[in-house]
């Protein structure tokens, strides 16, 4: 067991409001590309950064925004893989959103590229995004996404594809 | 054939959905909420599972320090204690005792070609022809 001393907790506790004040915007946009709506996206970052706290708590985290980031996208890849269950044994869809400010958020998923976005394989749309969206070199979304810088390549070649059709060759 | 989409535009187009999310008011608070609460549950847990363990331990000693006695030398009382003797272990006590047990009588021609009587069966205690026995069936005592 760790036992730490309140000066560790509280230096744990400062670097954690840093990262919230710093990154937290960030990585909810980043979740809202990968998972397509706004309320799973809050749930995704909300849920990251409590294990993020829980890890600042008991231990030192080398590099915290990194730890952050690759929770979000096994937590966005969950989420996902979460729905396609609820989707396969939903009796009826959803019904219509009622409040403004979840019209808002309906508006966020409607956008165009939100939709193209979740219409291509999950980790394509991860490697795009990651690539374009949180501008990271190839070699570091391929140590996030657990793959070889091969494929990540291949990944973002073949999502360009996609996208390019979905985006751009539409009438 | 469609050409791939420009990496800029994708960037631009991706910056441009998303710039109208925001950070919900209220989300550090959740946040901090959601830690407290995963604290008190993991503690709860803690103290369940040493309760649990403290508990499997005094249950193991207490077994420990009644089967040593009721070791070799508290056999003497399973007569006189009804669930003692119904216990696997006063049973096989039973079995191994050497007033019962069956000697192996060999079929009548190993006992012929052998040339002398140890399987005879004069020893040999039968059993009544209801009961089923817990051990092999012997074979007919040989006639001589």
């Amino acid at each position: 067991m760790i036992i730490e001393s309140p000066n560790q907790q509280q230096q744990g506790l400062d670097e954690f409001t840093t990262l919230y004040v710093g990154h937290y915007q960030q990585l909810l946009r980043m979740a809202v590309l990968l998972v397509g709506d706004m309320a799973a996206a809050e749930d995704v970052v909300q849920e990251a950064f409590i294990r993020v706290h829980h890890a600042l708590d008991c231990r030192p985290v080398n590099a915290p925004l990194a730890y952050l980031r690759q929770t979000v996208v096994n937590l966005a890849r969950s989420e996902l893989r979460r729905r396609l269950i609820r989707l396969r044994h939903a009796p009826r869809p959803a019904p219509p959103a009622a409040s403004a400010e979840e019209g808002a958020c309906a508006a966020i998923s409607r956008q165009e590229v939100i939709q193209a976005l979740r219409r291509i394989p999950a980790r394509q749309r991860e490697a795009v995004v990651l690539r374009y969206w949180a501008d990271l070199p190839e070699a570091e979304i391929a140590e996030l996404m657990g793959v070889s810088t091969g494929a990540v390549k291949s990944y973002i070649s073949r999502a360009m594809g996609k996208l390019g059709l979905l985006l751009e060759g539409a009438p | 054939m469609t050409e791939p989409l420009n990496p800029d535009r994708l960037t631009r187009l991706m910056h441009d959905a998303v710039q109208r999310v925001n950070v919900p008011p209220g989300t550090l608070d959740r946040i901090h909420q959601g830690v407290r609460r995963r604290r008190a549950v993991r503690h709860a847990g803690a103290a369940v599972l040493a309760a649990a363990v403290i508990a499997g331990g005094s249950v193991t000693a207490v077994a420990v320090a009644s089967g040593g006695a009721a070791g070799p030398g508290a056999t003497s009382s399973a007569g006189t204690n009804p669930v003692a003797e119904a216990t696997p272990t006063s049973a096989l006590a039973d079995l191994a005792a050497p007033a019962r047990i069956q000697p192996y009588l060999p079929p009548p021609s190993l006992s012929s070609v052998s040339g002398n009587n140890v399987g005879n069966g004069s020893g040999a205690t039968q059993l009544p022809a209801s009961s089923t026995p817990p051990y092999r069936e012997m074979p007919p005592a040989p006639s001589s």
